[in-house]
């Protein structure tokens, strides 16, 4: 039968066959779930305990994981390359930093997870002793490092060593330079090509025969393990879900623990979700709600918030009613309830402003003007809340308290609402915030300058009795990283806090 | 003449030949003793009764395969081009045929991965087939490499096979394509297996390249070689031992079945 069919069609025919049949195998057992899986860049010495981790987190979640391995490097260069996954999980958080750098995640976006410590690994027929930093550099040591370029075990000991002034007496013995720290922990232990090395203690911790030796000299020499969502994710609440997976107590913590992390970012229980009230002055919720809604996911906490103006807030607060967190429009509300909370701190600042429609029909262009005859002027209520206890202070200072209180015909305890009364055509001008006037366009405002309580600082302080205090401390921290300092300062605020911070420790 | 050695006169020579070429033969019996003597039969079960490396196994053997059908697929016109006819560019294109055999494997991974994020390469994967990361990329890095293997192989074959008998058959009314088919490519056979052969375990040797393109995402992208090297990572020697044996005893059953079907009829087997 072949012999009458034409070579051509034969080979062509024949080959075309074989390679349908060939891919319809490779494809017939694929799962068929076609839901989008959760991608994950991963450092291949986290291997063992996030494949355990992600092969529990499907079966609970039916949520496809998949994890993209390899060297720290290579893995950061695919994502720049691809703009493609979900989470970045590298060996070392220099790595983090440089994704960071290069835009591929948010600062604000990291999470930690543990630490790695350095500890010497030595052959397991060794014949001498090992005990101090001059048994490991001894003349007849053959001694295997990492990598300096590419490994960050390398590039931290480098650093630390030469900190001490211990590096020239490592690196004069000249030692046996090994891809990575898995190829040095291979030659130590298996393969016995070198007698001694440096690797990370999680490395070791699973072969029970290996023989490690901690060095005092090694002590600092420690890597920060932080896993990052990257920028362009689809899935970001999937992936925040699954981070939360990975530190919580009952879940990922485990596996951490066993591989033999040190410090490991252990939250709650997964299914337990805890709830924090916080009193923030009105002008200050739309700078906050979406921060506090990426917390809540994050954390798997409820925020129960309560915006208002800080004189009323203060009152409640005064019969009783403590919230967890306290985010005061002014410093001197803040005073007011100082005993009750722990060290405030300074997250941004505020100007006060006159307000008109835009285009400025009644020609209001400095406070003295607030008193020109029949002008209807809104002012926030002196005593319900700062905006109105810093407007008043300042008419006391130039001297206009009572020349315009004449014209005031609206007091209210929010900015919001004067504004909302201004643009409603109810008012002429309004004394409030920069922020009240920022997200409108049919509004302008003047700053009033050269007054210095015409600037209130807004403090934010955690409370002394709070059952979650270390929560509260997160949100604290959550709100001072450059991603909130964005969100304040599109809205008109001034930002005040001046440390750089990253994803706060629990130790 | 006969080809058996005459063991009086000849023996010297056979014997330096037998002692040179054979320390490369040794040199590699040495290392699969080595690697047989370091991993035990339980590590080797192990690694078979795993999910993960059954699949890798079978994603291994398929893509290989496939990258060897494809690869005759360029081979064969290119090596008959290449040896039968002179075109203008032609210097040209035989460099470029050897540039996937030169350049390290990382870079053709890397610059796979590359073309894949230009305008045409995402207009590609959005409209047409995802490749980056998914299991067109593996055959795809295979191919790369194999096909060049393969390229030249056939080149090789085609300039050995005598033009004459080519010209024969057009003078008794062929057409070209007609010669080709019905006389050059019967001859062609044995080439045409070392071609699949070589081209199937390159594919299978092929690391760096997938490494790269591909990732090393386990049940999806993940072959024996990946296999290796993520055990090797987390320190699991005997394991990653015991899937290069794997390797090992898969291309030579591969093999050997190919080579036998392929000799057969023509007096070996």
């Amino acid at each position: 039968m072949f012999a009458k069919i034409s070579p051509p069609l034969l080979a062509f025919g024949g080959s075309l066959l074989l390679l349908t049949g060939l891919i319809a195998a490779l494809y017939w057992s694929r799962d068929p779930d076609r839901s989008q899986p959760l991608v994950i860049h991963c450092a291949e010495a986290m291997r063992i305990p996030m494949e355990a981790i992600a092969k529990e987190y499907e079966k609970e979640f039916r949520h496809k994981v998949e994890i993209r391995f390899g060297p720290s490097q290579t893995i950061l260069s695919s994502l720049e390359l691809t703009q493609k996954g979900d989470l970045f999980l590298p060996a070392d958080d220099s790595y983090i930093r440089l994704a960071a750098e290069k835009g591929l995640v948010h600062s604000g976006d990291v999470f930690n997870l543990a630490r790695m410590d350095a500890v010497v690994i030595v052959r397991p027929d060794f014949p001498r002793k090992m005990e101090t930093w001059g048994d490991f550099i001894a003349k007849d040591n053959k001694i295997g490092l990492a990598n300096i370029e590419a490994a960050a075990i390398s590039k931290v000991l480098k650093q630390q060593l030469q900190l001490a002034k211990l590096w020239k007496s490592l690196e004069d013995r000249n030692p046996t330079y090994l891809g990575n720290v898995n190829e040095v922990f291979n030659s130590v232990h298996n393969v016995k090509s070198v007698d001694v090395g440096i690797v990370w203690d999680v490395i070791a911790k699973p072969h029970a025969s290996a023989k490690v030796v901690k060095l005092k000299e090694l002590e600092n020499v420690q890597a920060r393990v932080q896993i990052a969502i990257a920028k362009n994710t689809t899935q970001r609440d999937n992936a925040i879900h699954f981070i939360r997976y990975i530190r919580a107590e009952d879940k990922g913590y485990p596996h951490l623990a066993r591989q033999g992390f040190s410090d490991i970012e252990k939250r709650g229980p997964m299914d337990e979700r805890v709830e924090i009230v916080i009193h923030a002055g009105a002008m200050l919720r739309p700078a906050l709600e979406d921060a506090i809604k990426d917390f809540e996911k994050r954390e798997n906490v409820r925020v129960i918030r309560v915006y208002n103006g800080c004189g009323l807030l203060v009152s409640q607060m005064k019969t009783g009613e403590t919230p967890d967190v306290y985010f005061a429009c002014d410093a001197s509300f803040m005073n007011q309830v100082a005993d009750r909370f722990d060290k405030p701190t300074t997250i941004s600042n505020n100007q006060l402003m006159i307000a008109v429609k835009k285009g400025n029909p009644h020609q209001v262009k400095e406070l003295a003007d607030l008193a020109k005859s029949g002008l209807r002027v809104g002012v926030g209520h002196e005593q319900n809340c700062a905006l109105g206890a810093l407007t008043k202070e300042t008419f006391i200072a130039k001297g206009l308290y009572a020349r315009v209180a004449a014209n005031v015909k609206v007091t209210l305890p929010t900015g919001d609402g004067l504004v909302n009364n201004l643009r409603a055509g109810g008012l002429d001008v309004a004394i409030v915030y920069r922020s009240n006037v920022a997200p409108f366009d049919d509004i302008e405002g003047t700053p009033i300058e050269g007054v210095q309580c015409a600037t209130a600082l807004q403090p934010i302080a955690v409370s002394k009795t709070s059952a979650n205090a270390l929560v509260c401390q997160r949100l604290m921290d959550f709100l001072r990283t450059p991603e909130s300092r964005q969100r304040f300062e599109k809205l008109g605020f001034g930002w005040e806090v001046k440390e750089k911070v990253e994803e706060p420790r629990t130790k | 003449m006969s080809n058996k050695p005459v063991l009086n006169a000849d023996w010297p020579f056979y014997l330096s030949l037998a002692l040179l070429g054979g320390v490369y033969v040794i040199l590699i019996v040495a290392m699969l003793s080595a690697d047989l003597f370091f991993t035990t039969p339980d590590n080797f079960l192990e690694a078979l009764a795993s999910e993960e490396i059954q699949y890798s196994i079978k994603l291994s053997l398929i893509s290989c395969s496939i990258t060897a059908i494809l690869s005759l697929w360029v081979a064969v016109p290119l090596g008959y081009l290449l040896a039968r006819t002179d075109f203008w560019g032609k210097s040209v294109v035989d460099t470029l045929l050897d540039i996937p055999i030169v350049l390290p494997p990382l870079v053709i991974g890397l610059s796979l991965l590359i073309l894949f994020q230009t305008p045409i390469g995402r207009f590609f994967e959005q409209n047409v087939m995802r490749v980056t990361h998914h299991i067109p990329s593996v055959v795809l890095a295979q191919f790369s490499v194999a096909a060049a293997f393969a390229v030249r192989t056939m080149r090789i074959t085609f300039e050995q096979i005598s033009p004459r008998a080519e010209q024969v058959a057009m003078t008794l009314g062929c057409t070209r394509a007609q010669a080709f088919w019905y006389v050059v490519m019967p001859e062609a056979r044995r080439g045409l297996l070392t071609a699949f052969t070589l081209s199937w375990a390159r594919s299978l040797g092929e690391f760096g390249p997938i490494l790269i393109f591909s990732g090393a995402t386990r049940l999806r992208t993940e072959v024996l070689p990946t296999t290796v090297f993520l055990e090797l990572g987390v320190g699991k020697l005997e394991a990653a031992i015991a899937v290069s044996l794997l390797m090992i005893v898969v291309a030579v059953v591969v093999l050997t079945i190919t080579r036998t079907l392929g000799l057969r009829g023509s007096g070996i087997v």
